[in-house]
Protein backbone atom coordinates (compact mmCIF):
# COMPACT_ATOMS: atom_id res chain seq x y z
CA UNK A 1 0.00 0.00 0.00
CA UNK A 2 3.33 2.09 -0.31
CA UNK A 3 1.47 4.17 -3.24
CA UNK A 4 -1.85 5.01 -1.24
CA UNK A 5 -0.10 6.31 2.28
CA UNK A 6 -2.63 7.62 4.82
CA UNK A 7 -1.47 11.20 5.81
CA UNK A 8 -2.01 12.12 9.57
CA UNK A 9 -5.13 14.84 10.03
CA UNK A 10 -2.32 17.27 12.15
CA UNK A 11 -0.30 17.04 9.10
CA UNK A 12 -2.62 18.53 6.80
CA UNK A 13 -3.69 20.86 9.43
CA UNK A 14 -0.39 21.92 9.69
CA UNK A 15 0.46 22.71 6.84
CA UNK A 16 -2.53 24.81 6.56
CA UNK A 17 -1.87 26.87 9.11
CA UNK A 18 1.67 27.04 7.38
CA UNK A 19 0.27 28.14 4.46
CA UNK A 20 -2.23 31.19 6.13
CA UNK A 21 0.91 32.42 7.80
CA UNK A 22 2.78 32.60 4.50
CA UNK A 23 -0.16 35.07 2.31
CA UNK A 24 0.28 37.85 5.39
CA UNK A 25 4.05 37.33 4.95
CA UNK A 26 3.87 38.17 1.29
CA UNK A 27 1.92 41.07 1.34
CA UNK A 28 3.87 42.41 3.89
CA UNK A 29 7.39 41.68 1.95
CA UNK A 30 5.17 43.66 -0.83
CA UNK A 31 4.89 47.06 1.21
CA UNK A 32 8.90 47.09 1.77
CA UNK A 33 11.04 48.80 -0.02
CA UNK A 34 13.27 46.79 -0.98
CA UNK A 35 13.82 48.23 -4.46
CA UNK A 36 14.07 45.59 -7.55
CA UNK A 37 14.51 42.72 -5.19
CA UNK A 38 10.33 42.62 -3.97
CA UNK A 39 9.21 40.97 -6.42
CA UNK A 40 11.68 38.56 -5.82
CA UNK A 41 11.11 38.25 -2.38
CA UNK A 42 7.20 38.07 -3.14
CA UNK A 43 7.72 34.98 -5.51
CA UNK A 44 10.06 33.39 -3.13
CA UNK A 45 7.53 33.14 -0.77
CA UNK A 46 5.31 32.43 -3.55
CA UNK A 47 7.06 29.11 -4.29
CA UNK A 48 7.93 28.15 -1.10
CA UNK A 49 3.82 28.06 -0.61
CA UNK A 50 3.28 26.05 -3.63
CA UNK A 51 6.14 23.47 -2.50
CA UNK A 52 4.11 23.13 0.78
CA UNK A 53 1.11 22.54 -1.40
CA UNK A 54 2.40 20.25 -3.75
CA UNK A 55 4.72 17.98 -1.00
CA UNK A 56 1.70 17.76 1.41
CA UNK A 57 -1.66 18.32 -0.37
CA UNK A 58 -0.58 16.64 -3.47
CA UNK A 59 1.51 13.90 -1.50
CA UNK A 60 5.16 14.56 -3.05
CA UNK A 61 6.70 13.85 0.04
CA UNK A 62 5.22 10.12 0.30
CA UNK A 63 4.97 9.43 -3.69
CA UNK A 64 7.46 7.46 -5.63
CA UNK A 65 10.43 9.23 -7.03
CA UNK A 66 9.04 8.68 -10.37
CA UNK A 67 5.93 11.17 -9.59
CA UNK A 68 8.44 13.46 -8.33
CA UNK A 69 10.57 13.35 -11.79
CA UNK A 70 6.65 13.81 -13.70
CA UNK A 71 6.11 16.87 -11.29
CA UNK A 72 9.42 18.50 -11.92
CA UNK A 73 9.29 18.05 -15.51
CA UNK A 74 6.86 20.89 -16.00
CA UNK A 75 8.62 23.10 -14.09
CA UNK A 76 11.82 22.06 -15.75
CA UNK A 77 10.76 22.91 -19.02
CA UNK A 78 9.22 26.38 -17.65
CA UNK A 79 12.89 27.00 -16.52
CA UNK A 80 13.84 27.02 -20.22
CA UNK A 81 10.74 29.19 -21.47
CA UNK A 82 11.71 31.90 -18.75
CA UNK A 83 15.70 31.38 -19.60
CA UNK A 84 15.32 31.53 -23.25
CA UNK A 85 12.35 34.07 -23.17
CA UNK A 86 14.11 36.50 -21.05
CA UNK A 87 17.80 36.37 -22.46
CA UNK A 88 16.32 37.58 -25.62
CA UNK A 89 14.42 40.41 -24.17
CA UNK A 90 16.54 41.61 -21.30
CA UNK A 91 19.51 41.48 -23.60
CA UNK A 92 17.85 43.21 -26.70
CA UNK A 93 19.46 47.01 -27.54
CA UNK A 94 18.18 49.31 -30.35
CA UNK A 95 21.10 49.20 -33.30
CA UNK A 96 20.71 52.69 -35.13
CA UNK A 97 20.38 52.58 -38.96
CA UNK A 98 23.77 52.60 -40.73
CA UNK A 99 22.61 56.13 -42.78
CA UNK B 1 -9.50 -20.47 -18.04
CA UNK B 2 -10.01 -17.29 -15.65
CA UNK B 3 -8.54 -14.12 -17.30
CA UNK B 4 -6.39 -12.19 -16.04
CA UNK B 5 -8.80 -9.61 -14.78
CA UNK B 6 -10.54 -12.43 -12.89
CA UNK B 7 -7.15 -12.94 -11.18
CA UNK B 8 -5.32 -10.13 -10.22
CA UNK B 9 -8.84 -7.94 -9.95
CA UNK B 10 -7.19 -5.31 -12.39
CA UNK B 11 -6.64 -4.94 -16.08
CA UNK B 12 -4.54 -7.41 -18.25
CA UNK B 13 -1.77 -3.97 -18.39
CA UNK B 14 -1.69 -3.83 -14.91
CA UNK B 15 0.18 -6.55 -12.06
CA UNK B 16 -1.57 -5.45 -9.18
CA UNK B 17 -4.39 -2.43 -7.76
CA UNK B 18 -0.97 -0.13 -6.35
CA UNK B 19 0.28 -0.24 -10.09
CA UNK B 20 -2.79 0.80 -11.38
CA UNK B 21 -2.69 3.43 -8.71
CA UNK B 22 0.67 4.49 -9.35
CA UNK B 23 -0.04 4.76 -13.14
CA UNK B 24 -3.26 6.89 -12.70
CA UNK B 25 -0.93 9.16 -10.87
CA UNK B 26 1.83 9.27 -13.31
CA UNK B 27 -1.16 10.30 -16.08
CA UNK B 28 -2.57 13.08 -13.90
CA UNK B 29 0.86 14.15 -12.79
CA UNK B 30 1.95 14.48 -17.06
CA UNK B 31 -1.98 16.19 -17.79
CA UNK B 32 -0.68 19.07 -15.09
CA UNK B 33 3.11 19.42 -16.67
CA UNK B 34 0.97 20.41 -19.58
CA UNK B 35 -1.20 22.78 -17.90
CA UNK B 36 1.94 24.12 -16.11
CA UNK B 37 3.28 25.22 -19.87
CA UNK B 38 -0.28 26.21 -20.98
CA UNK B 39 -0.07 28.96 -17.46
CA UNK B 40 3.64 28.78 -18.21
CA UNK B 41 3.27 30.85 -21.57
CA UNK B 42 0.77 33.97 -20.14
CA UNK B 43 3.38 34.03 -16.86
CA UNK B 44 6.35 34.52 -19.39
CA UNK B 45 4.16 36.79 -21.62
CA UNK B 46 3.44 39.16 -18.56
CA UNK B 47 7.04 38.95 -16.69
CA UNK B 48 8.47 39.83 -20.58
CA UNK B 49 5.86 43.02 -20.82
CA UNK B 50 6.30 43.69 -16.88
CA UNK B 51 9.88 43.85 -17.85
CA UNK B 52 9.64 46.16 -20.95
CA UNK B 53 6.67 48.47 -19.27
CA UNK B 54 7.56 49.07 -15.08
CA UNK B 55 6.06 52.03 -14.64
CA UNK B 56 2.44 51.37 -16.08
CA UNK B 57 2.33 47.90 -15.06
CA UNK B 58 2.95 49.32 -11.74
CA UNK B 59 0.44 51.91 -11.67
CA UNK B 60 -2.05 49.51 -13.20
CA UNK B 61 -1.50 47.20 -10.12
CA UNK B 62 -2.90 49.80 -7.56
CA UNK B 63 -6.08 49.30 -9.35
CA UNK B 64 -6.81 45.58 -8.44
CA UNK B 65 -8.22 44.47 -5.08
CA UNK B 66 -6.03 43.02 -2.40
CA UNK B 67 -8.34 43.01 0.21
CA UNK B 68 -10.67 40.49 -2.19
CA UNK B 69 -7.46 38.74 -3.54
CA UNK B 70 -6.01 38.08 -0.23
CA UNK B 71 -9.66 36.34 1.01
CA UNK B 72 -9.39 34.41 -2.23
CA UNK B 73 -5.80 33.14 -1.73
CA UNK B 74 -6.90 32.22 1.79
CA UNK B 75 -10.14 30.52 0.42
CA UNK B 76 -8.48 28.40 -2.20
CA UNK B 77 -5.92 27.01 0.39
CA UNK B 78 -8.51 25.91 2.76
CA UNK B 79 -9.97 24.03 0.20
CA UNK B 80 -6.88 22.20 -1.17
CA UNK B 81 -6.52 21.28 2.66
CA UNK B 82 -10.20 20.19 2.63
CA UNK B 83 -9.74 18.03 -0.47
CA UNK B 84 -6.80 16.57 0.98
CA UNK B 85 -8.83 15.74 4.23
CA UNK B 86 -11.63 14.01 2.25
CA UNK B 87 -9.47 12.03 0.46
CA UNK B 88 -8.16 10.73 3.96
CA UNK B 89 -11.56 10.36 4.71
CA UNK B 90 -12.40 7.86 1.33
CA UNK B 91 -9.20 6.04 1.84
CA UNK B 92 -10.55 5.07 5.53
CA UNK B 93 -13.53 4.51 4.86
CA UNK B 94 -15.21 7.61 6.41
CA UNK B 95 -17.01 8.19 3.12
CA UNK B 96 -19.57 10.44 5.59
CA UNK B 97 -16.72 12.74 6.36
CA UNK B 98 -15.30 12.62 3.06
CA UNK B 99 -18.82 13.58 1.17
CA UNK B 100 -19.16 16.48 3.63
CA UNK B 101 -15.44 17.97 2.55
CA UNK B 102 -16.10 17.38 -0.55
CA UNK B 103 -19.24 19.44 -0.47
CA UNK B 104 -17.25 22.37 1.86
CA UNK B 105 -14.46 21.81 -1.11
CA UNK B 106 -17.02 22.57 -3.60
CA UNK B 107 -18.35 25.85 -2.08
CA UNK B 108 -15.69 27.25 -1.28
CA UNK B 109 -14.63 26.84 -5.29
CA UNK B 110 -18.14 28.46 -6.07
CA UNK B 111 -17.12 31.55 -3.22
CA UNK B 112 -14.29 31.91 -5.01
CA UNK B 113 -15.67 32.03 -8.12
CA UNK B 114 -18.19 34.68 -6.52
CA UNK B 115 -15.64 36.94 -4.98
CA UNK B 116 -13.68 36.50 -8.18
CA UNK B 117 -16.66 37.44 -10.02
CA UNK B 118 -17.55 40.83 -7.78
CA UNK B 119 -13.78 41.82 -8.39
CA UNK B 120 -14.63 41.70 -12.30
CA UNK B 121 -18.13 43.53 -11.99
CA UNK B 122 -15.96 46.42 -9.57
CA UNK B 123 -13.53 46.78 -12.42
CA UNK B 124 -16.18 47.14 -14.71
CA UNK B 125 -17.52 49.83 -13.08
CA UNK B 126 -14.25 51.83 -12.87
CA UNK B 127 -13.83 51.28 -16.43
CA UNK B 128 -10.64 48.86 -16.43
CA UNK B 129 -12.08 45.93 -19.20
CA UNK B 130 -10.07 46.28 -22.86
CA UNK B 131 -11.85 46.27 -25.78
CA UNK B 132 -15.21 46.59 -23.72
CA UNK B 133 -14.79 49.86 -21.68
CA UNK B 134 -11.63 50.76 -20.84
CA UNK B 135 -10.41 54.12 -19.46
CA UNK B 136 -6.99 55.20 -17.58
CA UNK B 137 -6.54 58.45 -16.23
CA UNK B 138 -2.70 57.99 -15.60
CA UNK B 139 -0.24 57.89 -18.11
CA UNK B 140 1.12 54.78 -20.32
CA UNK B 141 -2.58 54.12 -20.95
CA UNK B 142 -1.84 51.39 -23.64
CA UNK B 143 0.73 49.78 -21.30
CA UNK B 144 -1.69 49.74 -18.65
CA UNK B 145 -4.47 48.01 -21.22
CA UNK B 146 -1.69 45.29 -21.35
CA UNK B 147 -2.03 44.61 -17.86
CA UNK B 148 -5.61 44.81 -17.56
CA UNK B 149 -5.63 42.13 -21.26
CA UNK B 150 -2.85 39.57 -19.64
CA UNK B 151 -5.15 39.84 -15.92
CA UNK B 152 -8.50 38.98 -17.08
CA UNK B 153 -6.80 36.27 -19.47
CA UNK B 154 -5.12 34.12 -16.90
CA UNK B 155 -7.64 35.02 -14.01
CA UNK B 156 -10.22 34.41 -16.20
CA UNK B 157 -8.83 30.65 -17.55
CA UNK B 158 -7.85 30.13 -13.69
CA UNK B 159 -11.28 30.76 -13.00
CA UNK B 160 -12.42 28.44 -16.17
CA UNK B 161 -10.32 25.97 -13.94
CA UNK B 162 -12.06 26.51 -10.71
CA UNK B 163 -15.52 25.85 -12.57
CA UNK B 164 -14.55 22.17 -14.02
CA UNK B 165 -12.75 21.41 -10.30
CA UNK B 166 -16.14 22.18 -8.47
CA UNK B 167 -17.92 19.89 -11.09
CA UNK B 168 -15.70 16.88 -10.81
CA UNK B 169 -15.55 17.64 -6.82
CA UNK B 170 -19.64 17.10 -7.61
CA UNK B 171 -19.08 14.15 -9.32
CA UNK B 172 -16.78 12.75 -6.87
CA UNK B 173 -19.28 13.38 -4.21
CA UNK B 174 -21.68 11.34 -6.45
CA UNK B 175 -19.03 8.98 -7.03
CA UNK B 176 -18.68 8.45 -2.79
CA UNK B 177 -22.22 8.54 -1.95
CA UNK B 178 -22.79 5.35 -4.83
CA UNK B 179 -20.24 3.89 -2.95
CA UNK B 180 -18.00 3.71 -6.50
CA UNK B 181 -15.16 4.52 -4.24
CA UNK B 182 -14.03 3.42 -0.92
CA UNK B 183 -11.14 2.17 0.51
CA UNK B 184 -9.84 -0.29 -2.24
CA UNK B 185 -10.54 2.31 -4.94
CA UNK B 186 -9.74 6.17 -4.71
CA UNK B 187 -7.84 7.12 -7.66
CA UNK B 188 -10.71 9.47 -9.09
CA UNK B 189 -10.84 11.38 -5.72
CA UNK B 190 -7.06 11.65 -5.58
CA UNK B 191 -6.20 12.66 -9.15
CA UNK B 192 -9.43 15.25 -8.52
CA UNK B 193 -7.18 16.29 -5.48
CA UNK B 194 -4.38 16.69 -7.80
CA UNK B 195 -5.87 18.69 -9.87
CA UNK B 196 -7.37 21.08 -7.69
CA UNK B 197 -4.11 21.60 -5.70
CA UNK B 198 -2.73 22.73 -8.69
CA UNK B 199 -5.05 25.27 -9.24
CA UNK B 200 -4.39 25.74 -5.76
CA UNK B 201 -0.42 26.71 -6.81
CA UNK B 202 -1.68 28.52 -10.32
CA UNK B 203 -3.61 30.78 -8.05
CA UNK B 204 -0.63 31.04 -5.15
CA UNK B 205 1.46 32.60 -8.26
CA UNK B 206 -1.39 34.55 -9.45
CA UNK B 207 -1.81 36.62 -6.38
CA UNK B 208 1.37 38.24 -6.22
CA UNK B 209 1.13 38.88 -9.76
CA UNK B 210 -1.77 40.77 -10.20
CA UNK B 211 -2.58 42.29 -6.92
CA UNK B 212 1.34 42.72 -5.29
CA UNK B 213 2.60 45.03 -8.30
CA UNK B 214 4.71 47.47 -6.33
CA UNK B 215 2.55 48.06 -3.40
Amino acid sequence: MQSRPITPVRTYLAAWAALLLLVPAMIGLAYLPLGGFTALAVYAVGAMEAVLVMRYFMHLKRSSSLTVVFAAAGFFWLAFLFTLSLSDFMTRTRIAPPW
Amino acid sequence: MPTAEARTGVALQFDDADQRHEAAKLGMWTFLATEVLFFGVLFAAYTVSRIRYPEAFALAGGHTDLLLGGCETAVLITSSATMSLALRGVRIGASRAALALLGVTALLGVAFVCIHGLEYYHEYGEHLVPQLDFSFDEPHAREAELFFWLYYVMTGFHVLHVLIGVAVISAMGALVWRRRVGPDYDAPVELTGLYWSFVDVVWIFLFPTFYLVAR
